[in-house]
């Protein structure tokens, strides 16, 4: 049997991926060795790999935090997932299952928790090292390319849409349309909301009407609070920020209807103001939200399997993964990049 | 004590001490609750149960040796290790935050070896530290009827006038949360009981009767604690528009048919199951400032017998302990 793998490996902060041999990592007990078919690229392998985040991963490491796979091994006492199961090793590699938050499904902010690509190698390499309690499960109607980007994009933007809390039939404003908002829009369709798209791009506006959003803002011309405001009769119930972009923020709680939530899930760099008139007088929460639980993931691919929310993806080699991260940082990437080990794309 | 067949008396038997396999622990039992569940599982009244099992789930023991893989617990540390035994920790209900309603669970006393011995075992997620505060025996109702008791009062919502049916070691523990959060009681015993109605007015209650009696008020919410499905139609009637009536018990006796206007006006009947751990810490933490008093009647674990019998007949007030 192989023992050796491909891997794209970040040797120090700030340098491109290396593209090395490791040794096929080894099952210990109560982990799984999952075969990489497929893994999504996200800005947030950029952040890892350039340690712009104040707790950095140890060197070297392999990042990527979208990949999916079958399981080739077990190791003792594994009996959430079999042999064959295809499974996706997201962000939240694993939690420590009994602080307050992970025995309340809040997993995601356990103090424990491991990250996949981060403090857990990851997948951008042949095989990966998971835990079974926290991989997510793939339909089987779902192909793996398509699953890709939803075990980190789709679950966030769809945790996010909940933490709304806006109902079948309110209003939802999505700011930013890349690859995060234009699977946000597909979700609130899928969850009855209605849906004002705000970018500063009109491509992008009109990818928004083609998902099904039923009003389009562009926030670069004159005041897109006042329009969200017009068009949804005084503001949207709920508003997902999904652009990395602080201007974005204010506006996003501008927009945000009395009594109504803005969900931030978005991070640049940075702060931005808040008008405490308006928040405290309108009763409006602002709302952080992150990645989302292993219950949420079954529900997001769930939407997926139904045809409901499908990525844009573009398919590339391992081999390419220094220009698909080159052009991520430079905003030159129209949708989701996901990595075929296939040695088809 | 173990019980060899459903329907039987526990027999004193002596066994070699059981090993804590990975992820458990073994701890020296140094009080055990006698819990109404007990008595439903000598009785054969509950699906599937593990036989022969050693029942008791309110286990109160000192930690003598740890299984591999255990953190954050140390030899020689008290703990509680109460009913909710094991969860799969990846089923639906598990990832939304439900454990007690878990799809592949394991209960102490019931479907793993429970605490009516001198020792047990138990998976450590789910032992509760229990500190070196208290006594152990005034402790060991803690874990089921106080639990369970919290639970059922969480769900019964925030209403400040509670009816609690079936005064019993679940009602004199909840009774005392209740009314230190400043809520009035109104305890229903058995008809005629006058001796546990003056119990409950003891512990603060604010009126106290027989169950096929009507306080003078219509209540917020009422918790069933008794095995016994006639009180529900009773409660509905004792609740107001809008009430809430929680079934707390594992186990009930057929619910008699009654008409819609009791449950119209949209009073709520529902039920509570198990327990999370989440539950049991929030109690435990909760119980030193209540300040809950509980009362115990002692029985040598060697009684385990004469303990259940008193239970069945309701010759005891609050709870029984059995002791090593």
């Amino acid at each position: 049997m192989k023992t050796k793998m491909q891997a794209a490996v970040v040797r120090q902060f700030g340098g491109p991926l290396v593209l090395e041999e490791w040794p096929i990592p080894v099952v210990g007990p109560g982990q799984i060795l999952v075969k990489t078919e497929v893994c999504g690229v996200c800005h947030t392998d950029v952040h890892a790999m350039n340690g712009d985040w104040p707790l950095k991963p140890a060197l070297p490491f392999i990042p990527g935090h979208e990949g999916i796979g079958s399981v080739v091994a077990l190791g003792q006492d594994v009996t959430a997932v079999k042999e064959g199961d295809r499974v996706g090793v997201p962000w939240l590699y694993s939690a420590c299952g009994h602080c307050e938050y992970c025995l309340t499904a809040w997993e995601t902010v356990c103090a424990e928790a491991q990250f996949c690509g981060y403090t857990k190698n990851g997948g951008f390499a042949e095989y990966i090292l998971a835990d079974p309690n926290y991989v997510a499960h793939i339909p089987a109607g779902l192909k793996s390319a398509a699953a890709a980007p939803l075990i980190c994009a789709g679950v966030t933007t769809y945790k996010g849409i909940k933490e709304t809390r806006a109902q079948p039939g309110e209003w939802i404003a999505i700011s930013g349309i890349g690859g995060l908002g234009h699977l946000a829009i597909q979700y609130a369709k899928a969850m009855g909301l209605h849906v004002v798209a705000i970018d500063i791009e009109d491509s992008k506006l009109a990818h928004a009407t083609r998902l099904g959003a039923e009003l389009t803002v562009n926030a670069s011309h004159g005041d897109p609070i006042e329009a969200v405001k017009k068009g949804t009769g005084g503001g949207a119930h709920g508003v997902l920020v999904t652009a990395p972009s602080l201007p974005a923020f204010r506006q996003g709680v501008g927009m945000t209807r009395k009594r109504g939530t803005c969900v931030l899930v978005g991070i640049p760099a940075g702060e931005f103001p808040t008008p405490l008139f308006d928040v405290v007088a309108n009763c409006i929460t602002i709302r952080g939200s992150f990645v989302g639980t292993r219950g949420d993931m079954a529900e997001a691919l769930a939407f997926a399997a139904d045809g409901k929310v499908k990525a844009d993806i573009e398919m590339q080699p391992l081999s390419a993964i220094n220009d698909v991260l080159t052009r991520l940082k430079e905003g030159d990437v129209a949708s989701r990049v996901v990595i075929d080990f296939s040695g088809k794309a | 004590m173990v019980l060899k067949e459903l329907k039987s008396a526990l027999v004193w038997t002596e066994l070699a001490d059981p090993q804590p396999g990975p992820g458990e622990i073994r701890v020296k039992v140094t009080a055990c609750g006698v819990c109404r569940t007990d008595l439903h599982v000598v009785d054969g009244e509950l699906p599937d149960p593990k036989v022969p099992i050693i029942p008791g789930h309110e286990i109160v023991g000192r930690i003598d040796i740890i299984g591999s893989g255990v953190k954050g617990l140390r030899v020689g540390e008290r703990v509680g290790i109460p009913w909710l035994g094991h969860t799969c920790g990846v089923c639906p209900y598990c990832l939304s935050g439900e454990e007690n309603l878990c799809d592949r669970p394991a209960f102490t006393g019931y479907t793993r070896d429970g605490g009516f011995a001198t020792a047990a075992v138990a998976d450590a997620r789910f032992a509760f530290p229990l500190g070196e505060d208290g006594d152990d025996v005034a402790l060991a109702p803690l874990l089921c009827a106080g639990l369970i008791g919290w639970r059922s009062l969480v769900i019964a919502g925030q209403g400040k006038r509670l009816g609690l049916y079936g005064f019993g070691a679940a009602a004199h523990i909840v009774a005392q949360v209740a009314k230190w959060q400043g809520r009035s009681v109104y305890a229903f015993t058995r008809p005629g009981d006058s001796s546990g109605q003056r119990f409950a007015l003891s512990l603060g209650a604010s009126w106290a009767g027989g169950s096929n009696e009507m306080p003078h008020v219509p209540l917020d919410a009422a918790i069933i604690f008794a095995t016994d499905g006639d009180l529900v139609p009773l409660a509905l009637k004792a609740v107001r528009k809008g009430g809430r009536v929680v079934c707390a018990g594992i186990h009930m006796s057929d619910i008699p048919s009654f008409p819609y206007s009791l449950l119209w006006e949209e009073r709520q009947l529902l039920s509570v199951a198990n327990l999370t751990r989440k539950d049991g810490i929030s109690f435990l933490q909760l119980a030193p400032r209540v300040g809950i008093v509980t009362k115990t009647t002692r029985y040598p674990l060697k009684q385990a017998n004469q303990a259940l019998a008193d239970l069945r007949a309701g010759r005891f007030e609050g709870a029984a302990v059995l002791v090593p």
